[in-house]
């Protein structure tokens, strides 16, 4: 394959139709005779539900009914073996887990009407004295249920012969996805079949997931997500609203639309979890690790028991002969956690990587000496040869690139006006994952080309990428090719999670082409074909048309299909992981460097550059590509320095559960960004080498510019967010 | 939300009259802090008077040399006024401090002035609040209080009052002219805004039917210089954790004139008069700024995650009169 098309800048296809308002979110969307629902809350974290009075409500004009926890048609649970948000469906009992646990639902005609009736709605409760909502509490008091722990070599014994030792714990908030577009859907039935407007990072799961909680065949639901605005993790599986959306549907017999406020996307669909996490490196004189002990928690729901692998990421990233770690849970009433943006290794690399820094201190050595010394030959925990590993190339060209040999090592020894500047590096990773896809690519007799996936484009460029892929092996103008995605009755592709989707499916679009392709070839040689008699193998497309390879008239996909009446020939394309995976270990690997400013008098602490340094295989299209490192290092800077979901420990309500009391980063947090993508294709992975981007960015910034803080003021924060009073006297 | 009556007044008379025929009323302007209020349920007007078509939104200049600048102002246009930038600069920097500019292209003056606390226990609508259902407790004592004030407080609420314009409103000594049925009054500022005491419900000197209609800036001090510094923890879009307006002149060297007032800390747009005597008359130096500093905070009550707030705003005041000073001496 020449490469024309891959790895350019591109426009996004779906640009213009963002930018002139266009493109119709899930909730955008309006059917004839729709009615709008509203949820009320749990105003208590653990207790039982006694009784709902919606005498107001009903008597409201306007309201059509009220669905709660007391008076609700039983829903399904779906099966262990697919993923959901909530494992317990809305209304399933009258117990109360978790403050914000949605009670009652309110139909109305309006979505004015709708939540001034559940504002009206008066619940009674009786709440329970036993509450577990204090973390610490029952970390100190053992309540840890173990889930997962592996181990390589003695890690203790040699932790007691190291020369130097770091034992430390550090701790990150509970984290909010804070997508701009809120969970909601448009729900309606066309007889038994159930169709919903959706926002979701995987319209396949989402369609069996309803199918399972509504008990139909899973071909009676579609579920439908054209646009995405934003996920980071928060939309891979079913939550209550697209659920409430169908069952109010159900009931009043209209299509009806149903969203979650800001106020409730702090409590009822997902956050990542509160962790702790226990550090215990070794190393020899010369830097060398030899005995690495990670062991976490999280929290989770008394629902479900949801794992934040953070270890998982230190058992391979660097070389160490002893290493051990474990995870556990830990029950609370606090709503059910799920992935955030690089979930596990993200906090993970938070604790690994300021320890290792730590470390350095300890030794006396660069930080960046210091990874450079212990860089994975291969994949110690799975015991395999990574794929490629450019690991050292990463940080020394970041290092490079941001001038690190001017680094004064002496703590608080930069500085320019009232500021001291820290300048501070960490890893970053992600394990590099493929899944399974069905791809079909159309030629038509109009001359364009579509293509067909029941995947989905969060924003992250799927569109582009599809279409860049089509144009490189066809030469049709971008325009001509049609993408079919977000809708679960396509074929079936893969899920926006795990940074998946490129690598997944550039191989089947790949095959799929090519086959359309050929297919075309079979009609253009054939009898009354344009290129009647001729051999398959002298033709090849060129711009869109058929032509001989030695040159002569071409032929477009329309003049060939009309020879035989045709509208279109289809190529498919299937792919998924092979063999390769058991031969060798695939991660992505970079560095990142931050430099943060600190003014003690005016307690104001940012982070003033970035330079990151990534190998994420193959890159499709520079502009996405480059656009998933950006957003991922301002929420690199979101997770250091501002985001906590607070809680309030007497009653466990989000204190802090709007966008003006849980900061994100704003564009005047934005640093300075110098970001390069190394572009080296994956040797193993598929066709292409592409691997996927989207949480390889985010992993290790954090820790970056917590060992920035370090550098500035001598101050190790190992509890996230870094802020300023931690700082200050 | 709760269904209201919507009337819009076109002139004073009609504002005041519209507003005194139902108890519970409320006047729209930029409806920042109104709408959402009314959308969470936290304000509950029978009926709300929209005040957006009187016309009172000019700045004008007064034979004294102040200004009086119309109750609905944008809070971007008085940033941007001229004379304001170049008289009242603190005043200028507060509101360019404050909120985003889309906000701030919405909000108003007199919205403003009586916006209302930005405590999550306050807004919930459910927590134990006597600012919202007096008599019910104050969830924020014992609960997260890192925004919370620490000046002004009382053991029934401890809500900071959240405005950066009423902190330089407070140092040039405004006052808000308020018209009702009764006739025209103006308000010192520092009398505007009440501590919470044992009634956080009430907030303002303005009786019920009073409309506000401008705010009167009395003449720069000759020679004088302003500045307004805000912390937080991003760097926008954000209130203040701690603020900072200070104005002084110099004469012969010495201060006079000194202002200082404190936002983000202090249940009210905080005046620090002790600081101020503390730096009259005196020359400037660096142990006169803490000396003064330190005065201001005396008396600060802290809760356990607000105890910062004391330093940092120690910190501010500092740099403020640092950076006055040299502002001073660029003038001549
Ligand atoms: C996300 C967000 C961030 C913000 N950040 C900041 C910040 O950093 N700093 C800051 O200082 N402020 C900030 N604000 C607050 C903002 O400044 C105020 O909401 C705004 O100034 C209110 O003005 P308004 O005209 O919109 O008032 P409205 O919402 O219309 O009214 C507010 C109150 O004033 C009353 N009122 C209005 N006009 C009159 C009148 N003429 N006479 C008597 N009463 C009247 C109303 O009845 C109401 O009670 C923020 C607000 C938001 C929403």
């Amino acid at each position: 394959m020449d490469t024309n098309i891959i790895g350019r800048p591109l426009n996004r296809k779906d640009g213009h139709l963002k930018v002139t308002g266009a493109a119709l979110y899930a909730t955008d969307h309006q059917r004839e005779g729709q009615a709008y629902a509203c949820a009320a809350h749990s105003e208590i974290a653990s207790g039982e539900l006694l009784a709902v009075d919606a005498t107001a409500t009903l008597a409201l004009p306007g309201v059509l009914t009220v669905l709660h926890a007391l008076d609700a048609p039983k829903l399904f649970r779906c099966p262990e073996s697919l993923n959901v948000g909530e494992r317990r469906p809305p209304f399933e009992d009258n117990r109360i887990y978790y403050a914000g646990q949605i009670l009652a639902l309110v139909v109305a005609e309006s979505f004015e009407v709708a939540r001034h009736g559940a504002q009206l709605l008066e619940l009674k409760y009786k709440e329970d004295e036993q509450v577990s909502l204090d973390f610490e509490r029952d970390l100190r008091e053992g309540k840890i249920e173990q889930t997962d722990a592996s181990s390589r070599g003695q890690a203790a014994e040699a932790f007691d012969r190291g020369h130097a030792r770091i034992d430390a714990t550090y701790e990150t908030p509970v984290g909010i996805h804070c997508a701009m577009e809120l969970h909601g859907a448009v729900a309606w039935w066309e007889e038994e079949r159930l169709v919903v407007e959706d926002s979701t990072q995987w319209v396949v799961g989402q369609s069996k997931a309803l199918a399972n909680t509504f008990g139909l065949p899973e071909s009676d639901v579609e579920v439908r997500s054209r646009f995405v605005g934003g996920g980071f993790g928060g939309k891979l599986f079913l939550w209550s609203p697209s659920i409430l959306a169908a069952e109010a549907s159900r009931v009043v017999g209209r299509p009806v639309q149903f969203s979650l406020d800001r106020r409730g996307q702090f409590t009822s669909a997902g956050h990542r979890p509160r962790t702790r996490q226990r550090l215990r490196l070794a190393a020899d004189e010369d830097g060398h690790l030899v005995s690495l002990r990670h062991e976490a928690v999280n929290q989770t729901s008394q629902v479900d028991q949801y794992e934040e692998s953070c270890p998982d990421v230190s058992a391979s990233l660097y070389q160490c002969p002893n290493v051990s770690i474990s995870q556990g849970v830990v029950r609370s009433h606090v709503g059910t956690p799920t992935p955030m943006r690089g979930p596990g290794e993200t906090p993970g690399l938070w604790a690994l990587e300021s320890a290792l820094d730590e470390l350095a201190v300890e030794l006396k050595i660069d930080p960046l000496e210091l990874r450079l010394r212990n860089v994975a030959q291969r994949d110690e925990a799975k015991d395999l040869p990574w794929s490629i590993n450019l690991h050292e190339r990463c940080l020394r060209e970041a290092a490079a690139r941001f001038g690190w040999s001017q680094r004064n090592p002496e703590v608080g020894s930069m500085r320019e006006g009232s500021e001291v500047i820290g300048w501070g590096i960490a890893s970053t990773s992600w394990a590099a994952m493929r899944s399974s896809a069905t791809v079909t690519v159309d030629l038509l007799q109009s001359g364009k080309a579509r293509i067909s996936c029941a995947t989905q484009d969060i924003g992250t460029g799927t569109y582009t990428v599809f279409a860049q892929m089509v144009k490189e092996l066809t030469g049709l103008p971008f325009d001509s090719i049609e993408v079919r995605i977000g809708n679960s009755r396509l074929p079936t592709g893969p899920i926006s999670g795990g940074s998946m989707v490129t690598a997944t499916v550039v191989p089947a679009i790949a095959e799929a082409t090519e086959k359309a392709i050929d297919a075309l070839l079979d009609l253009a040689v054939a009898e009354d074909g344009p290129f009647a008699g001729s051999d398959k193998k002298s033709l090849r497309m060129v711009g869109g048309k058929l032509c001989s390879r030695s040159g002569g008239a071409s032929r477009s996909i329309g003049e060939v299909l009309e020879s035989k009446r045709l509208s279109f020939v289809s190529g498919k394309g299937e792919a998924s992981p092979g063999e390769e995976q058991e031969r060798y270990s695939f991660r992505s690997f970079g560095a990142h460097c931050a430099e943060v400013r600190w003014d003690a008098g005016l307690g104001r602490l940012r982070v003033s550059r970035v330079t990151s340094v990534i190998d994420s295989g193959r890159i499709i299209n520079l502009d996405t590509a480059s656009n998933q490192v950006y957003g991922a290092i301002v929420m690199g800077v979101g997770m250091a320095l501002l985001e906590e979901s607070v809680y309030d420990k007497r009653t466990g309500r989000p204190v802090t559960d709007n966008l003006a009391d849980y900061l994100v980063p704003v564009m005047t947090d934005c640093p300075e960004i110098d970001l390069s993508l190394l572009n080296v294709p994956d040797p193993h992975i598929g066709k292409l080498g592409a691997r996927g981007i989207g949480e390889v960015g985010l992993t290790g910034v954090a820790p970056a510019i917590g060992n920035a803080v370090y550098h500035a003021t001598g101050k190790r924060i190992r509890t996230l967010p870094i802020r300023m009073e931690d700082l200050m006297g | 939300m709760k269904p209201f009556h919507y009337e819009r007044a076109s002139t004073v008379e009609e504002a005041c009259s519209m507003s005194t025929e139902s108890e519970e009323s409320c006047f729209l302007a930029g409806g920042t802090t109104l709408i959402d209020l009314l959308k969470l349920n936290v304000m509950r007007p029978a009926k709300v008077v929209d005040v957006r078509n009187v016309d009172m939104d000019t700045v004008d200049l007064l034979e004294d040399g102040g200004i009086l600048i119309g109750a609905n102002v944008r809070n971007s246009d008085l940033a941007w006024h001229q004379k304001v930038r170049r008289d009242y600069q603190a005043l200028s920097e507060a509101l360019l401090s404050g909120a985003s500019p889309q906000l701030r292209n919405m909000a108003t003056v007199a919205g403003n002035v009586m916006q209302r606390a930005r405590c999550p226990y306050f807004r919930d609508n459910y927590s134990p609040c006597n600012k919202r259902s007096p008599g019910s407790g104050c969830a924020a004592l014992g609960g997260y209080a890192r925004s919370h004030a620490v000046l002004g407080t009382s053991e029934h609420c401890i809500a900071t009052h959240p405005s950066d314009m009423c902190v330089a409103l407070a140092a040039f000594e405004a006052k808000v002219r308020v018209e009702g049925l009764a006739g025209t009054r103006d308000i010192p500022f520092s009398d505007f805004h009440l501590l919470p005491g044992d009634r956080p419900d009430r907030e303002h000197a303005i009786d019920p039917g009073e409309l506000i209609t401008g705010v009167v800036l009395p003449p720069n001090v000759e020679g004088a210089s302003s500045v307004y510094l805000k912390s937080r923890d991003r760097a926008s879009y954000e209130f203040a954790l701690a603020s900072a307006a200070v104005s002084f002149a110099l004469v012969e060297g010495r201060i006079a004139a000194a202002r200082i007032a404190l936002g983000g800390v202090a249940t009210k747009p905080w005046r620090a008069f002790e600081a101020e005597n503390c730096l009259e008359g005196n020359e400037p130096s660096s142990e006169l700024y803490e000396e003064a500093a330190a005065l201001a905070m005396e008396g600060a009550i802290t809760q356990p995650d607000n105890a910062y707030k004391v330093p940092l705003a120690r910190g501010l005041i500092v740099r403020a009169l640092a950076i006055a000073r040299e502002r001073v001496e660029a003038q001549v």
